[in-house]
């Protein structure tokens, strides 16, 4: 029902991998709109629904042994083994979106500002 | 998938520069100063860097094993 595209103004090509499909219950798209910074793209639709999407995602990873760390959404961070072709073994919801991260053998940290977290996500031993 | 859990959570005296961590212990660095506790520690019972006042501020730290 709902198909948002982007287009290229360098040569007016679709930019055809960012194409988003907006699912069938929420009806017709109804109105876009651009936050000032290009970061922040809403749309509202005929059935109701509000959407907002990111065109900025931070980015923030550590690693420590085989393992890495690293934020897989706003508030959420999961570590991979990285011999284990990139297996998620630890995921963990957070109260903040942190601008740092570190990761040791059993316990990751995330922070922001003057504040840390600190998880365990391993067993010693 | 193993379970995670918070184990601690504090607030430290400025805005954090720089974290390091082992098995047992972290290191914080913020405003030159350092911060050194076990990381399953809540109560703060910090060692405090440098130990007198009259030291150069710390602008990097680094923990081994």
């Amino acid at each position: 029902m709902g198909t948002i595209k982007f287009y290229q103004i360098s040569d007016w090509t679709e930019i055809t991998g960012e194409r988003l499909e907006i699912t069938k219950s929420a009806g017709k798209i109804t109105r876009l709109h651009w936050s000032k910074d290009g970061s922040i793209m809403t749309i509202t639709t005929g059935n109701g629904y509000f959407f907002g999407f990111l065109t900025v995602i931070p980015s923030l990873c550590a690693s420590h042994d085989t393992y890495a760390a690293l934020l897989s959404s706003l508030t959420e961070i999961s570590v991979v083994d990285c011999v284990s072709n990139n297996m998620v073994v630890a995921k963990a919801n957070l109260d903040i979106e942190p601008t740092f991260l570190a990761l040791g053998s059993y316990h990751f940290a995330v922070g922001i500002n003057n504040s840390i977290w600190y998880y365990r996500w391993k067993q010693p031993g | 998938m193993l379970p995670v859990d918070l184990v601690c959570k504090r607030d430290y005296f400025g805005t954090i520069k720089q974290v390091v961590m082992n098995e047992q212990w972290t290191a914080i660095l913020s405003e030159g100063k350092v911060a050194l506790h076990m990381i399953e520690d809540q109560e703060g019972n910090d060692r405090r860097f440098p130990q007198t006042d009259s030291e150069k501020p710390i602008i990097y730290i680094s923990l081994v094993e």
